[in-house]
């Protein structure tokens, strides 16, 4: 009996035991489950603080209109008479403006092609608003080039020399072309005209054009019909828009756009390049005077080194197939140039003659 | 940890930065670019296509994107302008013909959306010619003073001579460090 006794407080024990452990298991298991559910709670919520599209939407709204106020304020202020320190609080604003920016563009990691692409806009808004405002409240003096003026005074009329003379001197940025806008001239620059300067020149007809000495570039825009004859060029040859022209130059460089039917008698140490062009033909430099070698030291340009074969089409890029747009010229007589002028020169004055006869009759 | 501090910490540790030089052509940027990676500069011919160096500097890795300035090229500008830190837009100072077009392409990159982060430096090149504008013209004919999108310096420099180029350099550097690596 005591031994049954014994057996069953062992069962009893043992039952209790199992309960408490079980119990004891059960509590940890729930703990723990807690503690994860908190843990991952938190961490949800940090990221989301930071990086939460709809954070950066919040943030981004309250930032805006608070510049957009800032902005109108000003304006409304802008009625009453003295103001503070106005190009301070500007840049206060652009600063502000700035750092949304930035903002932006840190965040876009994360946000979506249209909403990138709304918040800029939101941005530039408010960066037209701000400059407009600037505008209205603090003008800006404007910058802008004066009128062309040529430099060649010698050969204008005198009417129009008088005019120049007058002490309204442009500013020293404005830009002036050395020789524009003639027709049927013969334009000679000596070389200290020329040397070691940038010749600039534009809106030629007809004209013979030569440059003596070395030029440190030239640059020409627009020119029709004219000859153009070149001594060596330090730099570049930089043309546009050149029809039917012929041209005799030594240069660094050369660049062509946007001409055609030109014909070009060159010597380049480095590179020509064309593009936008048609009908260029190309002839090795054959224009020869006095001083020739003289302005080819000084000019610096290695005169036995000449790659006028090669010329880079910037719209033709197949290196197998020839450009359309250029050829050398071959089986062809180097032109003579004083008789080249010769002619020009005869032209010129024979239409003279027709234009005073016709002002006579 | 974001994924987005993540990547940034990426970026941190390797300090790299990508740089686009643009300009009209003929304005030197490939030889600025070669000049500052100590090339000789000698033999620079038109640039057909594009030029990339990455060199070291200050203990950055600097990834140089130079992209020719023709105007048939131009269009292919912004295929490059992707993940730009910094923006380096050559100026040839004795080109006074074109200055008007140099503004006019310069103002259609700040317009850009992808190039909203960049910092710009304008380099007046070419200094060391006698008819070059200095920085100042330069500075009034671009309107530079009314950028307001952009972290901007201009500067007169030379690649011939090498005036002015480093620390110009270190400007952009500095300043494109201190928006990408500083984050707290």
């Amino acid at each position: 009996m005591a031994e049954m006794d014994k057996q069953l407080e062992g069962t009893v024990d043992a039952c209790a035991r199992k309960d408490y452990l079980l119990e004891r298991l059960n509590k940890r298991n729930k703990d723990r489950q807690n503690y994860l559910d908190v843990k991952l709670e938190q961490r949800s919520k940090e990221s989301a603080l930071n990086e939460g599209v709809d954070y950066f939407a919040q943030a981004f709204g309250e930032r805006a209109c608070e510049i957009e106020q800032r902005i109108s304020t000003l304006q409304l202020d802008s009625g009453d008479a003295p103001l503070p320190d106005l190009s301070k609080l500007f840049g206060d604003i652009t600063l502000q403006i700035q750092e949304l920016q930035n903002y932006l563009t840190a965040s876009t990691m994360f946000l979506s092609d249209f909403k990138i692409k709304s918040c800029q806009n939101a941005l530039n808004a408010l960066t037209s608003a701000c400059d407009e405002a600037r505008q209205r409240l603090m003008p800006k003096k404007k910058f802008g080039f004066s009128g062309k003026k040529t430099l060649v005074k010698q050969k204008l009329p005198p009417a129009l020399s008088k005019v120049d003379g007058t002490p309204k001197t442009a500013p020293c940025s404005s830009f002036t072309w050395t020789i524009a806008n003639r027709s049927n001239a013969h334009i000679v620059l000596s070389a200290e005209q020329v040397n070691g300067k940038d010749i600039t020149i534009s809106n030629l007809h007809k004209c013979l054009v030569e440059l003596q000495g070395h030029a440190g570039s030239v640059q020409i825009s627009n020119a029709n019909q004219c000859t153009l004859l070149c001594g060596p060029v330090s730099r570049s040859f930089f043309a546009e828009q050149l029809n039917r022209c012929t041209v005799a130059i030594a240069c660094q460089q050369l660049r062509l756009h946007s001409s055609q039917s030109t014909r070009i008698y060159l010597h380049v140490t480095c590179r020509a390049i064309i593009e936008d062009c048609r009908q260029i033909e190309i002839d090795v430099y054959n224009y020869d005077y006095a001083e020739l070698e003289s302005d080819y030291e000084q000019s610096g340009l290695n005169k036995s080194q000449n790659n006028y074969t090669d010329v880079a089409d910037f719209n033709w890029l197949s290196p197998d197939v020839h450009s359309p747009n250029w050829q050398l010229l071959k089986d062809h007589a180097a032109p003579n140039w004083s008789a080249v002028r010769r002619d020009f020169l005869n032209r010129i004055s024979s239409e003279a003659d027709v234009k005073d006869d016709a002002s006579i009759i | 940890m974001g994924f987005l501090t993540v990547l940034k910490k990426m970026r941190q540790k390797e300090k790299e930065m990508r740089i686009l030089l643009l300009g009209l052509d003929n304005a030197g940027k490939t030889t600025i670019l070669k000049r500052f990676n100590g090339e000789p500069i000698d033999s620079i011919s038109p640039t057909l296509g594009f030029n990339i160096k990455t060199l070291e500097h200050n203990g950055y890795t600097l990834n140089m994107w130079d992209v020719g300035g023709q105007k048939s090229l131009r269009s292919y500008w912004r295929n490059y302008f992707e993940c730009t830190d910094g923006l380096v837009w050559v100026v040839d100072s004795a080109d006074r013909m074109r200055m008007e077009s140099c503004k006019e392409e310069m103002q259609v990159l700040l317009q850009e959306e992808r190039l909203a982060g960049a910092t710009l430096l304008v380099l007046c090149n070419k200094q060391d010619l006698p008819g070059a504008l200095n920085s100042n013209e330069i500075k009034e004919i671009l309107s530079l003073d009314d950028i307001t999108t952009h972290h901007w310096l201009v500067v007169g420099v030379s690649a011939v001579t090498g005036e002015k180029l480093l620390s110009s350099m270190d400007w952009l550097i500095d300043d494109i460090a201190k928006r990408i690596f500083t984050l707290d």
